[in-house]
């Protein structure tokens, strides 16, 4: 018999299963809303924006890599000679590049250098096997101006220095690199009597020694190449205070530079039009000159180069400097 | 009689609840999106994700301090003709794992999840309109059609030397033959593309699947 409370349940029945069906349609909804979200968020454009980061930070590397292999690739160049070998090559390396991502990415990839727009800087290199001695006394390799006058010494972007062991002497050669505050990094080199080199460093800040090394480097078919700026041989078996130690600009003289046999190369920037009248500036870097014979030749210090990138959903110019040696002016 | 009605009424209000209940379950279970993976294959979104883990994996090589992304590619023995540690030059590493944290990376992101990885590295072959060739650094198999890659550009330059442990450091990229048969000068497969200090670009790709 249907009273009037069981009626009543009935009707709740109704109302609670209208209730849960519209509960159901709800979370189905949202559930399959967030389903949908997840699978539809990852789109073309991210994979193709990791790459453009990766061809922006590739060309700045590249660029500078075979700018500084150019640079130390002739001796015998002009600025001008030296811009056209450089234009030529990022121009190979851009070819290269745009092959490579063609073919995977299906992006066009290019890099231009802009000579007119880059900065040049100064290469003083004896490529010849020799005593490190100038006409000065000492050798001044990046003339000296403190104290005595004024202008600016210079950014030191590369000094190594490709040592004859075997025909170096058991005395001590000094190298002094000294910035305007005084401070400085001064290495002491000389052959063992077990024929390795022996390598000295001590970085004097405010007056006060803040750190030394010594150490031997063993030479490879008779040579040791050091590198002054790092701090380090090419073999990387000896390491020592680089002349990164000190703060630039810097001034780098050599004394008793007879006890030292080998090659040298120095790239500075070429910011001080005067030199000071007791140093020598040496010749220029042409044919006449002869190898074991310091000279100077041009270099480029940062190089001005446009990266494009073309692909279907990003396009990007970018004109950037390239610091060839890591050096801000 | 009024009972009855009531009685009817009662089994129609039954009946529509239960049909209200069941529209609800059938729309309910009719949007639930189904998904690819579920049948085996990668969805878009776990092949997002292993693109994504695969290039930041190449990203971090490339920029570490040792065993980059230039060291593996010049990792090459003369005296197996293939990558150093390697089982041959077919398959590269096969199942070894490659070496330094390029190797651990790709084991723990893929190998442990169960995924499968091949790495080669493509190259610029010496007549530019030949198109591009590839040495295999790890060959596991032929990829899935649902397979994802990533790649990192790699320039080597004429005056860099090999890595491997048991080769000369006194002989640059250069001088090497491409020749594997004819290798007087020694081999690397990676030919000189160009004149000038840029040796080649190479491509290190890596696909998952």
């Amino acid at each position: 018999m249907v009273t009037e409370r069981t009626r009543n349940r009935a009707q709740m029945i109704l109302l609670g299963a209208i209730a849960l069906a519209v509960l159901i349609v709800g979370v189905s909804i949202v559930v399959n809303s967030l389903t949908t979200t997840r699978t539809a968020a990852p789109s073309q454009a991210s994979p193709q924006i990791d790459e453009a980061r990766e061809f922006g930070f590739e060309s700045r590397k590249g660029t500078r890599s075979l700018v500084v292999r150019v640079n130390h690739r002739y001796r015998n160049v002009t600025a001008t000679e030296l811009g056209a070998q450089i234009d030529e090559n990022v121009t190979r390396y851009s070819q290269l590049l745009a092959e490579s991502y063609a073919s995977s990415h299906s992006e066009y990839v290019s890099i231009a250098y802009h000579n007119d727009s880059s900065a040049f800087g100064e290469r003083l290199v004896q490529t010849g096997n020799d005593n490190l001695t100038h006409t000065d006394n000492p050798t001044a390799l990046v003339p000296s101006g403190i104290g005595t006058w004024s202008p600016t010494p210079r950014q030191l972007g590369w000094f190594v220095l490709n040592v004859d062991v075997e025909n170096t002497s058991s005395d001590r050669a000094q190298i002094v690199v000294e910035n305007r505050s005084g401070d400085s990094v001064e290495y002491q080199i000389d052959r063992t009597s077990g024929g390795n080199l022996s390598v000295s460093s001590e970085v004097t800040v405010g007056g006060t020694v803040t750190g030394s090394t010594s150490v031997d480097c063993d030479p490879t078919r008779g040579r040791v190449l050091l590198n002054l700026v790092d701090g380090i041989s090419y073999t990387a078996d000896c390491q020592f205070n680089g002349t990164q130690a000190i703060e630039g600009p810097y001034t780098v003289e050599v004394e008793n530079g007879d006890n030292l046999v080998g090659k040298y190369e120095l790239v500075y920037n070429d910011s001080v039009s005067t030199n000071p009248s007791n140093y020598v500036d040496p010749d220029e870097c042409e044919v006449s000159v002869d190898s074991d014979e310091p000279c100077v030749a041009p270099a480029i210090w940062v190089a001005n180069v446009t990266a494009s990138l073309d692909s279907s959903e990003l396009n990007f110019t970018n004109d950037y400097n390239v610091s060839i040696y890591g050096v801000a002016s | 009689m009024r009972e009855d009605t009531r009685g009817q009424a009662f089994t129609l209000e039954g009946l529509v609840s239960a049909l209200v209940l069941l529209g609800a379950l059938l729309f309910a279970v009719q949007s639930v999106v189904v998904t690819p993976g579920s049948g085996g294959d990668l969805d878009a979104s776990t092949r997002s994700d292993l693109r994504q883990q695969a290039s930041d994996i190449l990203l971090t090589t490339a920029r570490a301090e040792n065993n980059d992304l230039s060291t593996l590619v010049r990792n090459w023995s003369q005296s197996r003709q293939t990558f150093s540690g390697a089982i041959n030059r077919n398959i590269g590493y096969g199942p070894r794992t490659p070496p330094g944290a390029f190797g651990v990376m790709l084991n723990q992101t893929f190998n442990q999840r169960g995924y499968l990885y091949n790495v080669h590295v493509a190259y610029r072959p010496k007549n530019l309109s030949d198109g591009t060739r590839r040495v295999p650094m790890v060959d596991r198999g032929t990829p899935s059609e649902q397979a994802v890659t990533a790649s990192y550009t790699v320039t080597l330059y004429d005056n860099q030397t090999l890595t491997a442990r048991n080769v000369s450091q006194n002989v640059e990229l250069w001088q090497y033959d491409t020749n594997a048969t004819n290798n007087v000068d020694g081999f690397y497969p990676v030919p000189n593309a160009v004149d000038g200090p840029v040796y080649n670009v190479v491509e290190v790709r890596v696909v998952v699947w």
